[in-house]
C-alpha cells in the first residue's frame, strides 16, 4: 500500500487543486448565523449514509464529499446527495485522506466501523475539521483519551452520535433530576454483550471494495461479505458487540441521569454463575449500574423513595418540570452539533462525555474476557493493580496506522 | 509425625494431586487443540482456536497452568505452524505472556505477516525486556514494519527511544520519517523539542505538518509538567501552523497575561478563528482580561458580540457587567438574548434594573430568560436592588421586580410585597399577592386576612385566596390557620365572608366546621352557597349528615348536586363508607343523580363499594358508569384483595358494555397475571455444547433430542424459581451451551392458543415435534418478550424448548394462556 499518512494541505493543493476543477462551493472560512458550512460524509454504508440524509435537513449544512472503501456504498451515498441538491458536485472518494487535507471542508460526519472511528476522527482535527462521530465513538479507551486531548488542543467541536440518551431517555431524566426516586441507588441497563473473535471463512474480495483500507489499523485478516455489511459488530478487532453498539446509548442514558457521565466507575464486576448474577458497575459514591435484567427493558432505576419505569404505568407519568441541560442547538443531536459549530460551545455528547461512556462499556467487556473483577480509577482513567487487564486498554494498531 | 498431622497432609497431597490431575487435563486439551490448529485457515473448524482462547484465559487464575500454556505458545511461534496459528498466540500472549515468551516474539518483528502480531503483544506489556525488545527491532526492521515499531515505542513512551527516533527523522522513508516526528511528539522534552525544530528547517512538506503537529504536543507536555515558558516558546515557534491550536497554546501558556494577545486575535480574525479564539475567553481570569474583552466587544459583528458576551458570562466577572448592561439594548435580538442570559451568571446589583426592564418590555425568549437572570443573580445586595426597584414608576418594573422578589424566596421583603397587594397596578397587585403567598409566614397571616377582607378590588379576593393556602401549607398548626379566619369573619362585611369561608376547608377543625355550619342559616346567599360548596370539599366526613340534610332539602338544585358529590366523597373517607355509599345511591331520585354517584364510587378502593356498582351492571341506563367505576375501583382495589378484584375485572370483560372498558378490565388482568400461570414442570437434558463453537452455533445445531440419540432426561428440580427457571442453577454457569426442556400440556378440546415466552439468551419452540418458534437474542431474562399462536389438539401436547446461553445468565420463563393473553383454565400440565 502507498504510504501518505501525514499527507499536507500545501502537498494537496499543490497536486491536486489546479486539476481537481472543484465546483463553487460556499466558502466555510467565514460563516455566520444565516450561512452554510460543507461537511463531507465518511463511511457510507447504511446508518452513515441515514446519518447524512438527516445532516442535509438543515439549511446550515451543505454535504460536498462522500468516502468509502466500498465503491457501491460511495455512489450510492453520491447518488442520494446530488439527487437532493439538485447536482452532480458532490465529490467521491475511497481514501478519507483525501478528504480531510481539503481546505474546503468544515466538518465531517463519520459512519465507518468502530475501529476506524478514533484515527478519522483525529486526523479531520488536526486538519481543522469538527467532526459527528456515531456511536460507539471508540474501540479503546485510550483511543477515547486521545481523542479528547486532540479535540481540545486544535479546538475542535466533536458530537458523539448517541442520539437516544436525550431523545429517548429524557423522560428518566427529568424523573431523576427531580428527585422523584429520591436518592438514585441502582439502575439496569438491558443491551447485548461482548464482541469475539472472528473466524469468519474466507472470501474473494469483490470488485470496488478496498479491504486493506477497509481493515486499516485491524490485523490482518481475509474478506468476508459479512463485515461490510454491518456484521463487523460481533467481533472484537472491529467493535466492542453490544455492549458498545447500544450500550453507548443504555449506558450512556444510565450515567446522564445519575450525573456520573464525566467521571466513571471504581470496580467493575462480572457474573460469576453464584453470588454475581450480572456484571455490576460500582461508582465512589455507592451507585450501581447492572448490565441486563430490571423491568424497563434498556433502562430501569431504584432510588430511596421509588423505582422507574412504574411496573404498572410504564413512564406515563408526567415528569417534573424541571430544566435538564441537552441540546444548545434545535433539531436534535446533529441540530445541536450545528449549532456548536457555529457558537463553538460544547455539544450535548462532546467527545469527553462520549469517551467516558464507551470507556465503561469497554471496561465492561474486559471483565467479561478475563472473567475477573476489575479496579478503576476514573480520575487517572488506569486500572488498579492489574497489568494483564491494563495491556487491554489499548491495542497495537497495524503498521502504517497510529492515531 | 502426628495422625492428626497426617491426616492434614494426605488430604492437601490428595487436593494437589487432584488440581495437578486437573491441570494435566487441561495442559492435554490445550495439545490436542494446538495440534488440530496448527494448519488452522479461516474457514475451516475453528472450535480448536476457541479452544486454545478459552484455556488461555481460564489459564489467568492458576499460574502454573499458564506457564504451560505460554511454552506452549513459545513452542508454536518457533514451529512451522500456520501463520494464522501463530497470529492467534501472539494475541493470547498478549493477555497471558511474561519476559519468557519476548525473545521468539522479538524475532517475529521483521517477518511481514507476523510483525503486527509481534507487536499487538509486546507494545502493552509492561515489562521493560519488551521495551528492549522493540528497540532491537527498530535496528532490524525497515519501511511499514520499522514505522510500525515506532509507533509501539512511541505509544508505551519508551525514553530509551529518543537518539533512534531523532535518528530517524532524518529517514529517506517518509512514512519512517513521520512515525519518528510522531514518536519525538509522544515523548517530548527538550532533545525532542530540538531535534523537530532543527529537521523541520529541511524537512519535505509533507513531513513539516507532522513534525509541527509532534511539536504541538511536546508543547502541551511542558504545560502539563508546569514548564510555561518552554511551552509559550515552541507555540511561538509554529507561526502559520494550526493557529486555534497555537493560539490556545500560547494562551495556556501566558495565563492572563496573554488577554491583550488573545483580545487582538479576537479583534483581528473573523471566521471560525474568531470565534474559537472567544471560544478561550473564560480560561483567563482576571478584571485586566475583563477589560481586555470589552474593549474589543464593540467591534465584532453582531454574531461575535453574541458569542463574546456568553464568554465574558461564562467568566462570571462583575467587571463586565456594565459593558453586558449595555448590551441588553442591542438592536439585535440575539445580543441581547445574549446579555440578558449573561447577566444572570456575571452581573451584579447594577444590572437589576436592566433586567427588570428587560422583563418589563420584551417579550418571548428574552422575558423569559430575564426573568431567569434575575432569580438567579448571585452577587450581593441584589434584594435590596430589586426592592428598590420595586417602587419604580413603572408599573411593568414594579410588577417584574416584586415576581423576582418571589422567584429568590427573598423573605425580607414581605413588607414591602404585602404594601404592593394594594398597588393601584392591577398587574403588580396580583404579583404582589401571589409574592405573598410564597414569603409570608404565619406571623403575616393577620395581614394577609385583613387583605382578603379588604382588598384594592373585590375580584382580587380569588388570587389572595391561593396566596392564603399556599401560607397554610406552611403552618402546620391547624388551630392557627382556622383561628386566623374565625378572628376576622365576625366583624368581616358580607361580602368577604364567602371567601372567608372558603379559606376553613384548608385547616377543617371543629371549630371551623361550626363557623360553616352557621354560615347555612344565614340569609345572604352567597354566605350560603360559599357554606355549601365548603362543606362539599370539606378534608374529612365529619359534615356528611349536613349534606345529607340539604340533599333533602328544598335547597336548590346545584346545592343538592354538590352536597350528593360531596357526600360520595366523604363516603369514601369515612369508616362507615358502605352505609354512606348505599345511602346515597338511595337519596339520587334520578338516573343523572346515580351516574354522579357512580362516578363519585370510581374514586372508592373498598370491596363494598366495588359490590354497590357492580349491582348497577345490570341497569341499562347506568352499566357503562356502573362497569367503569367498578374497574376503577378493582384497579385500587388489587393491591389488597387481588383474588376479589380480579373476579369483578373478569365479570365485566364478559359483561356487554363498552368494548373500550372491558379492554381497560383485560389489561389489569393480565398485568396482575404477568407472573402467574407459568409452566414450572419439565424434564430437562444437557448441557450442550458444539465444541468450539459459540451460541450462534450451538443455537444452529442440530442436538440430542433433536435428533434420534438416545437422550437422558431428568426431573428440572433446581433453579425453579416463581414464575422462572434459571438453568445455570441446574448445569452451572456456562457460556454458549444449549439445554433442553420438555413437558405435556393436556387440552380437552383442540384450541387456539397463545406461547407467552421469555428467554436470556435464544430459544426454540417445538410443539409436537412441529418447530414454532426460534429466536436467536443475546437478552436478559423478561416475562412475554416472545408470543407464538400455536394449535393445541386434544390431549396431550408435547411442549420441548431449547434454551441457549450466550453469555451471562441462563434462563428462561413459558406458559400457554388464550390468543387475548387471559387463562386457559381447562388445560394440564405434566412431565411424562
Amino acid at each position: 500500500m502507498k504510504y501518505r499518512m501525514g499527507i499536507t494541505r500545501r502537498s494537496f493543493l499543490r497536486t491536486t487543486a489546479a486539476a481537481a476543477g472543484f465546483p463553487m462551493i460556499v466558502s466555510s472560512r467565514v460563516f455566520g448565523a444565516n450561512e452554510r458550512f460543507t461537511l463531507a460524509g465518511i463511511g457510507m454504508g447504511g446508518q452513515g449514509r441515514g446519518d447524512l440524509g438527516g445532516a442535509m435537513g438543515f439549511s446550515e449544512v451543505q454535504v460536498v464529499a462522500v468516502c468509502d472503501v466500498v465503491a457501491d456504498h460511495c455512489q450510492q451515498a453520491k447518488r442520494m446527495v446530488d439527487n437532493r441538491y439538485g447536482n452532480s458536485d458532490c465529490k467521491a472518494y475511497e481514501d478519507f485522506r483525501d478528504v480531510v487535507a481539503r481546505d474546503d471542508i468544515d466538518a465531517v460526519l463519520i459512519g465507518t466501523p468502530d475501529h476506524w472511528h478514533a484515527i478519522i476522527a483525529i486526523e479531520a482535527m488536526k486538519h481543522g475539521k469538527d467532526v459527528y462521530c456515531e456511536k460507539p465513538e471508540t474501540l479503546t479507551v485510550r483511543q477515547g483519551q486521545e481523542m479528547v486531548k486532540v479535540a481540545r488542543r486544535y479546538g475542535r467541536v466533536f458530537s458523539g452520535g448517541s442520539q437516544r440518551v436525550w431523545d429517548d431517555y429524557h423522560w428518566f431524566h427529568r424523573m431523576v433530576w427531580g428527585g422523584r426516586i429520591g436518592e438514585p441507588k441502582e439502575a439496569w441497563v438491558g443491551v447485548g454483550g461482548p464482541s469475539e473473535e472472528c473466524y469468519l471463512p474466507p472470501e474473494g474480495v469483490p470488485a470496488g471494495v478496498n479491504w486493506d483500507l477497509w481493515l486499516g489499523p485491524a490485523p490482518e485478516r481475509a474478506f468476508h461479505g459479512s463485515l461490510i455489511r454491518g456484521g463487523f459488530r460481533q467481533f472484537r478487532d472491529y467493535s466492542g458487540g453490544g455492549m458498545t453498539d447500544w450500550g453507548c446509548h443504555g449506558f450512556g442514558g444510565a450515567l446522564y441521569c445519575l450525573q456520573l457521565h464525566e467521571t466513571g466507575p471504581v470496580r467493575i464486576v462480572p457474573p460469576d454463575g453464584k453470588d454475581v448474577q450480572r456484571l455490576t458497575y460500582i461508582f465512589d459514591n455507592g451507585v450501581r449500574i447492572y448490565h441486563g435484567g430490571g423491568w424497563g427493558g434498556i433502562l430501569s432505576f431504584r432510588g430511596t423513595e421509588g423505582e422507574i419505569p412504574d411496573r404498572t404505568t410504564g413512564t406515563s407519568q408526567s415528569p417534573p418540570n424541571i430544566h435538564v441541560p441537552n441540546y444548545k442547538g434545535r433539531g436534535g443531536i446533529f441540530g445541536d452539533f450545528v449549532h456548536c459549530v457555529r457558537t463553538r460551545q460544547m455539544p450535548f455528547r462532546d467527545v469527553a462525555v462520549a469517551h467516558r461512556t464507551a470507556s465503561l462499556c469497554h471496561l465492561g467487556n474486559i471483565a467479561y474476557w478475563l472473567k475477573r473483577p476489575l479496579q478503576w480509577d476514573p480520575v487517572k482513567e488506569q486500572i488498579i493493580g492489574d497489568p494483564v487487564a491494563s495491556r487491554w486498554l489499548d491495542r497495537p494498531m497495524r503498521q502504517p496506522w497510529a492515531l | 509425625m502426628t495422625s492428626i498431622r497426617a491426616f492434614f497432609v494426605a488430604i492437601i497431597a490428595v487436593l494437589i494431586t487432584a488440581s495437578a490431575g486437573a491441570q494435566q487435563s487441561a495442559i492435554v486439551q490445550l495439545d490436542e487443540a494446538i495440534k488440530a490448529a496448527a494448519d488452522f485457515k479461516p474457514g475451516a473448524d475453528s472450535g480448536p482456536m476457541c479452544s486454545i482462547e478459552n484455556m488461555a484465559i481460564a489459564s489467568l487464575a492458576d499460574e502454573p497452568l499458564r506457564a504451560a500454556v505460554e511454552e506452549r505458545f513459545i513452542a508454536v511461534l518457533k514451529s512451522g505452524a500456520g501463520v494464522d496459528m501463530k497470529m492467534l498466540c501472539c494475541r493470547l500472549l498478549q493477555t497471558v505472556g511474561t519476559d519468557k515468551c519476548i525473545p521468539v516474539i522479538e524475532s517475529l518483528l521483521t517477518d511481514p505477516a507476523l510483525s503486527h502480531g509481534a507487536r499487538y503483544a509486546l507494545g502493552p506489556m509492561e515489562s521493560p525486556a519488551a521495551g528492549d525488545a522493540l528497540l532491537r527491532g527498530l535496528r532490524r526492521t525497515r519501511g511499514a514494519m520499522q514505522a510500525g515499531v515506532i509507533n509501539t515505542l512511541a505509544d508505551r513512551r519508551e525514553p530509551r527511544a529518543m537518539t533512534a527516533f531523532v535518528q530517524l527523522l532524518r529517514s529517506d522513508d517518509p512514512q519512517v520519517a513521520s512515525a519518528a516526528a510522531r514518536g519525538l511528539g509522544r515523548l517530548g522534552g527538550d532533545d525532542a523539542v530540538e531535534a523537530l525544530r532543527t529537521a523541520r528547517t529541511t524537512a519535505s512538506d509533507a513531513l513539516i505538518d507532522d513534525i509541527n503537529d509532534a511539536l504541538l504536543v511536546c508543547a502541551e507536555k511542558y504545560l502539563s509538567d508546569g514548564l510555561n515558558d518552554k511551552a509559550y516558546v515552541t507555540y511561538n515557534h509554529l507561526s502559520g501552523h494550526r493557529p486555534i491550536a497555537r493560539l490556545r497554546g500560547i494562551v495556556a501558556a501566558r495565563g492572563s497575561d496573554s488577554a491583550a494577545f488573545l483580545a487582538t486575535a479576537i479583534k483581528d480574525s473573523n471566521g471560525q478563528m474568531q470565534k474559537s479564539a472567544i471560544a478561550l475567553v473564560p480560561l483567563l481570569k482576571g478584571a485586566a482580561a475583563t477589560s481586555a474583552f470589552v474593549e474589543v466587544l464593540a467591534s465584532l459583528s453582531a454574531e461575535g458580540q453574541e458569542l463574546m458576551i456568553r464568554a465574558l458570562g461564562e467568566r462570571g466577572d462583575a467587571t463586565a457587567t456594565a459593558a453586558i448592561a449595555a448590551a441588553t439594548r442591542s438592536e439585535h435580538e440575539q445580543v441581547r438574548l445574549a446579555a440578558v442570559d449573561a447577566l444572570g451568571a456575571a452581573g451584579d446589583a447594577s444590572a437589576v434594573s436592566v433586567l427588570a426592564a428587560a422583563a418589563a418590555k420584551a417579550a418571548g425568549a428574552e422575558k423569559l430568560v430575564a426573568r431567569a437572570s434575575l432569580a438567579r443573580l448571585g452577587a450581593p445586595g441584589v434584594d435590596a436592588a430589586l426592592l428598590k426597584v420595586s417602587a419604580h414608576s413603572d408599573a411593568a418594573i414594579r410588577a417584574e421586580s416584586i415576581r423576582a422578589l418571589a422567584d429568590r424566596k427573598a423573605v425580607d421583603a414581605k413588607n414591602r410585597v404585602l404594601e404592593a397587594s394594594r398597588d393601584d397596578d392591577q398587574v403588580v397587585r396580583r404579583e404582589a399577592i401571589r409574592a405573598a403567598g410564597i414569603l409570608a409566614d404565619r406571623g403575616d397571616l393577620p395581614a394577609m386576612i385583613a387583605l382578603m377582607v379588604l382588598p384594592k378590588e373585590p375580584a382580587d379576593r380569588s388570587v389572595i385566596e391561593q396566596a392564603i393556602v399556599s401560607v397554610f401549607a406552611r403552618v402546620e398548626d391547624k388551630t392557627v390557620q382556622a383561628d386566623s379566619v374565625l378572628r376576622a369573619l365576625t366583624s368581616a362585611p358580607v361580602e368577604a365572608r364567602p371567601s372567608l369561608l372558603k379559606l376553613l376547608r384548608i385547616p377543617g377543625t371543629p371549630d371551623a366546621l361550626a363557623a360553616v355550619r352557621a354560615g347555612l342559616a344565614v340569609g345572604d346567599e352567597s354566605i350560603r352557597d360559599a357554606a355549601v360548596r365548603t362543606l362539599a370539599d370539606w378534608p374529612d366526613a365529619a359534615p356528611a349528615d349536613d349534606l345529607l340534610r340539604i340533599v333533602n332539602s328544598d335547597s336548590s338544585r346545584v346545592h343538592k348536586v354538590l352536597a350528593l358529590r360531596g357526600y360520595v366523597r366523604m363516603a369514601g373517607l369515612s369508616q362507615n363508607g358502605t352505609a354512606m355509599y348505599a345511602r346515597a345511591m338511595e337519596l339520587a331520585r334520578t338516573v343523572d343523580d346515580r351516574k354522579l354517584v357512580l362516578a363519585g364510587l370510581g374514586n372508592a378502593d373498598s370491596a363494598d363499594a366495588l359490590a354497590l356498582v357492580e349491582k348497577h351492571m345490570a341497569d341499562e341506563a347506568l352499566k357503562a358508569e356502573a362497569a367503569l367505576a367498578a374497574v376503577q375501583i378493582a384497579d385500587r382495589l388489587r393491591i389488597r384483595d387481588a383474588t376479589g378484584a380480579k373476579a369483578a375485572l373478569t365479570r365485566v370483560v364478559a359483561a356487554e358494555v363498552d368494548g373500550g372498558v372491558r379492554k381497560k378490565a383485560q389489561d389489569i388482568i393480565n398485568e396482575m397475571e404477568q407472573f402467574e400461570g407459568y409452566i414450572l414442570t419439565w424434564l430437562t437434558a444437557g448441557p450442550y455444547i458444539v465444541k468450539g463453537k459459540d451460541s450462534r452455533a450451538v443455537f444452529d445445531a442440530v442436538l440430542g433430542p433433536e435428533t434420534s440419540e438416545a437422550v437422558k432426561w431428568q426431573r428440572l428440580d433446581k433453579g425453579v424459581g416463581a414464575w422462572d427457571i434459571n438453568l445455570e442453577s441446574m448445569y452451572g454457569g456456562r457460556d454458549h451451551v444449549a439445554a433442553y426442556v420438555k413437558t405435556r400440556v393436556w387440552s380437552p378440546k383442540p384450541q387456539e392458543a397463545r406461547l407467552e415466552l421469555g428467554s436470556d439468551d435464544a430459544i426454540k419452540v417445538w410443539l409436537n415435534g412441529k418447530l414454532v418458534h426460534a429466536n436467536y437474542q443475546h437478552r436478559g431474562l423478561q416475562p412475554r418478550q416472545d408470543t407464538v399462536d400455536v394449535n393445541l389438539k386434544e390431549g396431550h401436547n408435547d411442549l420441548m424448548l431449547k434454551v441457549v446461553d450466550h453469555e451471562g445468565g441462563w434462563q428462561f420463563c413459558a406458559r400457554i394462556r388464550k390468543p387475548g393473553g387471559s387463562a386457559i383454565a381447562d388445560i394440564r400440565i405434566q412431565t411424562e
